[in-house]
Parts: C-alpha cells; sequence; structure tokens
C-alpha cells in the first residue's frame, strides 16, 4: 500500500515539475523576447544599417511570429537539442556540459564543508546552550547572512593570495596543469570556502533549533532516565531525528546555493556555469541563456524531489499515500 | 538569548534593553543618517578626480584613501550608501506589500484559494532568485525601479509564506469569530483585525528583508548591473577596487564593509524586534 501511494506521489510530483519546467521556459522565452533590444547589436557591432540588422535577425530565425519561434525551440529541447550559440555557434548542450563540471565541483565542495563545520558547531551550542560555542554559533549564523558573498571572496583573495602568497586567486589551475589534482585542489579551496561560508550559516541554525527542540522530548527524558550517558543520548537518540528537518533546509538551500556560484565563479574568474549565464546574458545569446536556466531549473526541481524521497527514508513516519 | 529586559514596559523601552538589537538599531540609523546627509557629510565629490591623488593610502587628507582615479573612498561610500537604501527600502516596500496582500489573503481564507497562491510561491522559492534577477536587469535595464521590482519579484514569497501561517492561526481566534458575529466583512476583518495582529511579524520581515535586499543590489552592482558610474553604489566600488587589490586594498574593503556593517545592522535589529514583539515566534526559532 505505501509503495503504491508513493510511486503515485512520485508521478504527480514528476507531473508537477514538468509543468513547472514548461512553465519557467515560457516565461524566460517571453521575458526575453519582450526586452526592448536584441543579439544583432552585439552580433553586428558598432555602427549598423536596419538591413544588416534585419539580415542577422533572420538569419537568427526572430524574425518568425513568437509562438512559431517558442514551438520551434520547445520541439528541439524535447529531442535534446538547445540550440546553438547566436555567438561562438557552439551547440549549447555542449556548452553547459563543459561548464557543469567546476559547477558541480564548487557547489558539491562548498555544500560538503558548510555541512562539516555547521552540524557539530551547531550540535554544540545546542547541547552548550549559552556557553561560548553557543555565541560563536550564533555570530557565525549572523555573519554569514550579513557578508556580501563576492566581497568575502576578496578579502580571502586579499589575504591568502595577495597577502600570504598561499593560494592561487582564480582558475581553475594553472595553465597546461589542468590534470595536476593539487594544483586543482589549490584552485579550489578559496572559492569553495567562500560559497560554503555563506551556505553555513542555515545549516547552523537549523541543526542548534532542530536538536534543542528534539532535547526537550519525552523519548530523550527516558534514555536519559535509562542512565544512558549524554553523549550516546545526543549522538544515537536526539541528532537523528534532529537532523530530518536539517535535510529540508539542505534542499532548499539549493537555489542560493547555485545563485551564489554566479558571483563566486564571477570574482574567482572560475569557468562554470555562472559565469557562462552572465555572458550569454550581457551578449543577448537566447539559446544559452535558455539552455542553462531551464538547466538550472531542472536540478532545483529534482533536487526538491530527492528531498522530499529521502524524508520519506529518513522518518518512516512521514507516508504519501 | 537572555538580553532581554523583564516584559513589563514598553516595546521601546524593551529594546533598548536589548543589546543586539540596539546595536543594530544604531548601526541602522547611522547608516541612514549618512545616506541622507551625504551632500553636507561628504568632504569631497563623489566624482572628482585628480591623477596626482591616484591609490594614496588612508591619511588625515583621505580618511579611507583614494581610488584609481584620485577620488575619495570615504565620500564615494558615503554617497554609495543612498543607492543601498534607496534600492532597499523600494524594494522592501514593494515585496511587503505583495507579499502581504497575497499571504494574508491565502492564510485566511485557506482552502483553493491558498493552496493556489501557495503553489506559486513555491515557485518562486524554487528558482535561483539572482538567475532570474540576472536577465531581467540585464535585457530591460539596470534603473532604479526595474531593479527594485525585480528584486520584489524574487522576495515576495517567504513573507507571503510567513504572513499566511501567522493569518492562518489569527483567524481561528475567538475576536475573529466575535468580529463575525457582529456581521463585518471580509476585508474589514482582515484589515482592521487579522493584519493588525500579524503586524509585529509584518516589522521583523521588514528588517530582515531590508538587509537581504541590499545584498541582492550590491551583488547586482558587483556584476555590473547596478547603479552606473560615475554614481557611486557600494558594489561598483568594490569591482573598481578589485583590479587594484595587489597595490590599494582600501578600495574594495570598505565599501564592502559598508555593505556588511549595513546589512548586519538590519539583521541584528530585526533579531531584535522579534525578541520584543513576537516572544512566541522567537523560541520557535532560537
Amino acid at each position: 500500500m505505501i509503495e503504491r501511494g508513493l510511486a503515485a506521489y512520485i508521478l504527480k510530483r514528476l507531473g508537477f515539475a514538468a509543468l513547472m519546467l514548461v512553465g519557467v521556459s515560457i516565461v524566460l522565452f517571453a521575458i526575453m523576447r519582450v526586452a526592448p533590444g536584441g543579439p544583432e547589436a552585439v552580433l553586428v557591432g558598432g555602427e549598423f544599417s536596419p538591413e544588416a540588422a534585419a539580415r542577422v535577425r533572420q538569419r537568427l530565425g526572430l524574425d518568425r511570429p513568437l509562438v512559431a519561434q517558442y514551438a520551434g525551440w520547445a520541439g528541439a529541447a524535447l529531442r535534446g537539442d538547445l540550440g546553438r550559440s547566436f555567438k561562438t555557434n557552439d551547440p549549447v548542450a555542449a556548452l553547459i556540459v563543459d561548464r557543469l563540471g567546476p559547477t558541480l565541483q564548487l557547489t558539491a565542495g562548498a555544500l560538503v564543508f558548510a555541512l562539516a563545520v555547521a552540524i557539530p558547531l551547531g550540535v554544540l551550542a545546542a547541547v552548550r546552550r549559552g556557553s561560548i560555542w553557543d555565541t560563536i554559533g550564533s555570530a557565525v549564523s549572523l555573519f554569514g547572512v550579513s557578508f556580501p558573498s563576492f566581497w568575502l571572496g576578496i578579502m580571502l583573495i586579499l589575504l591568502f593570495s595577495e597577502g600570504w602568497h598561499l593560494l592561487p586567486p582564480s582558475g581553475l589551475s594553472e595553465y597546461g596543469r589542468e590534470g595536476d589534482v593539487t594544483s586543482r585542489v589549490r584552485h579550489a579551496v578559496l572559492p569553495t570556502l567562500t560559497l560554503g561560508l555563506i551556505q553555513m550559516a542555515s545549516f547552523m541554525r537549523f541543526t542548534r533549533s532542530s536538536l534543542l527542540d528534539v532535547l526537550s522530548q519525552d523519548y530523550i527524558r527516558t534514555a536519559r532516565a535509562k542512565g544512558l550517558g549524554s553523549p550516546r543520548v545526543i549522538w544515537r537518540h536526539a541528532l537523528r531525528n534532529a537532523l530530518i528537518p536539517v535535510v529540508t533546509v539542505i534542499g532548499l538551500s539549493l537555489p542560493t546555493l547555485v545563485g551564489g556560484a554566479v558571483l563566486t565563479e564571477t570574482v574567482f574568474a572560475w569557468p562554470g556555469i555562472g559565469r557562462l549565464a552572465v555572458g550569454a546574458v550581457f551578449e543577448r545569446d537566447y539559446p544559452v541563456i535558455m539552455g542553462v536556466n531551464l538547466m538550472v531549473a531542472t536540478v532545483v526541481i529534482v533536487a526538491n524531489l530527492l528531498t522530499d524521497l529521502a524524508y520519506c527514508v529518513i522518518d518512516p513516519r512521514i507516508s504519501y499515500s | 538569548m537572555t538580553e532581554s529586559a523583564p516584559s513589563r514596559g514598553s516595546s521601546l523601552g524593551r529594546l533598548l534593553g536589548h543589546r543586539r538589537g540596539l546595536v543594530g538599531g544604531l548601526a541602522v540609523m547611522a547608516m541612514v543618517v549618512t545616506g541622507s546627509l551625504a551632500p553636507a557629510l561628504a568632504p569631497y565629490s563623489y566624482s572628482n578626480q585628480s591623477l596626482l591623488q591616484r591609490l594614496q593610502p588612508p591619511s588625515a587628507d583621505h580618511w579611507l584613501g583614494t581610488d584609481g582615479f584620485g577620488r575619495d573612498v570615504f565620500s564615494r561610500t558615503i554617497w554609495g550608501s543612498r543607492v543601498s537604501l534607496e534600492i532597499g527600502l523600494f524594494a522592501t516596500a514593494l515585496s511587503l506589500i505583495v507579499g502581504t496582500l497575497v499571504g494574508s489573503i491565502a492564510g485566511y481564507f485557506g482552502g483553493a484559494v491558498d493552496t493556489a497562491i501557495m503553489r506559486i510561491a513555491d515557485v518562486f522559492l524554487s528558482v535561483p532568485a539572482l538567475f532570474l534577477i540576472l536577465i531581467v536587469v540585464a535585457l530591460f535595464g539596470a534603473s532604479l525601479t526595474n531593479t527594485a521590482l525585480v528584486i520584489a519579484l524574487v522576495t515576495w514569497a517567504p513573507v507571503a509564506r510567513i504572513v499566511r501561517s501567522e493569518c492562518l492561526s489569527l483567524r481561528a481566534r475567538d475576536f475573529v469569530h466575535a468580529a463575525h458575529a457582529l456581521g463585518a466583512g471580509h476585508a474589514r476583518i482582515l484589515g482592521r483585525h487579522v493584519l493588525v495582529n500579524a503586524l509585529p511579524v509584518i516589522v521583523v520581515q521588514t528588517s530582515l528583508l531590508l538587509g537581504q535586499t541590499i545584498l541582492i543590489e550590491s551583488g547586482l552592482s558587483y556584476l555590473g548591473l547596478g547603479a552606473q558610474p560615475p554614481l557611486p553604489s557600494w558594489g561598483n566600488m568594490v569591482v573598481e577596487g578589485r583590479q587594484f587589490l595587489a597595490s590599494a586594498w582600501w578600495i574594495a574593503t570598505f565599501p564592502g564593509l559598508a555593505i556588511f556593517v549595513t546589512v548586519l545592522g538590519f539583521n541584528l535589529f530585526g533579531d531584535g524586534l522579534r525578541d520584543v514583539l513576537d516572544p512566541a515566534l522567537h523560541s520557535e526559532s532560537s
């Protein structure tokens, strides 16, 4: 019964996800075409005649009716063809695949770093409520939501690259040493720290409040009354339940994580999706803008779905039937 | 936190006794005063260039040094507060109006209206905000109105969610039933009874949202989509300082610090307001 309910739930969610993607693509398409100006100014460059602009628009298919343009794009996208970049004529899918690796490396690294610091700190802040750990924890969470990430990145560059010459300030690796793991790791430290420090705040706060909530419940009191030691009660009984809401927060934080990657990638000249998006927007490269945003929306929607399912696995009390 | 004074006395009195809230309030006030009195407070013009004074370190003449065009960083930081605060206030006001209106309708009426509204809010919550803002601002131009509108577009949903849950619990209370029994219409109950009681939550959100919108605006300025030079904004000052990081650390450091202090101020003030105005909410979130 439960499996059937779950299957129906997943199907419903997948249907909703598909609808959302269609909605996002229509909204994006509309925004781009309603906006004044077009790619011809960027592509032709300098002073250009109306005839030259018209030729460019015709070549790119921008002279067709909007509905036909959208239908053409959507039909191709369904077959896995996201079109070609107006600027470089490269297939959009290939551009995205090229940039996906560095962005995944950056966001995954930041997420792991943020969780590795935030969960222990959140636990300490909750268990030793009112102690120095609690103060450090609340300072971390307040600072984390108050730092402009791009500035934090620049300050880290100022200290670790310009000041102490410990770490490289930009790029994925030294030129010609792309396969060198040490070089890649050294280049990844500062961007990962920057993105991770900003994310840490909400994870820390939720671990703390969720654990405080669980610690006040009856079964914890029972465990303590049975004579179990404090560490065992906290790690075996309390934390497992306290981490359930944290899983949701991780899912909900994905849009900010991916959005934060735009700024972090710009600061550190990190060749990821964020920089591809920024460049495409400035150059009015419509197919790239559409492709990148749909890809990002898909990742976020799928991740949210997985979060909800993970919830179901972690907490057997939740059923979607 | 144990800093708040005993619950007796006015809210203002309690806020004054709340150390962190007070510090945040003072930081916010300092920034607002600085922004409003920029022409009187700034020792130099924000656009006066002097090639002889390029890249001067902080000194008695130029407290925070000078930038690559020889402009006074201190004066430009003071002027920069205007852009941040203007867009912050405008975007926050828009976001609050939409979020409160939509959230209170969803919470008060419930049922299908609630479901429909909250699904739309979910869509907005799952789109990476910065991507959407980037597209709209880059394509439509970075005017004050465009930037504020699009920031509001991505920040109304969390406000709606919070106001909704508050109204959801308020509508079941006795005084709402009493107003109904006395023949009051929905608009009157919502406006005069429910929203007034949801006000503490809304006030707290205002302060937190101001910090958030200022952060978003500075990020846009950093990407080159904010105030256009020579008008200084903190974000574009940090970008300009980025290229001189090795030789003139002060250009990027101080405007960024100003963003940090202002946002921190709004967050501290918001936390203080929450502790003072809404003890129940505080105990849930702390």
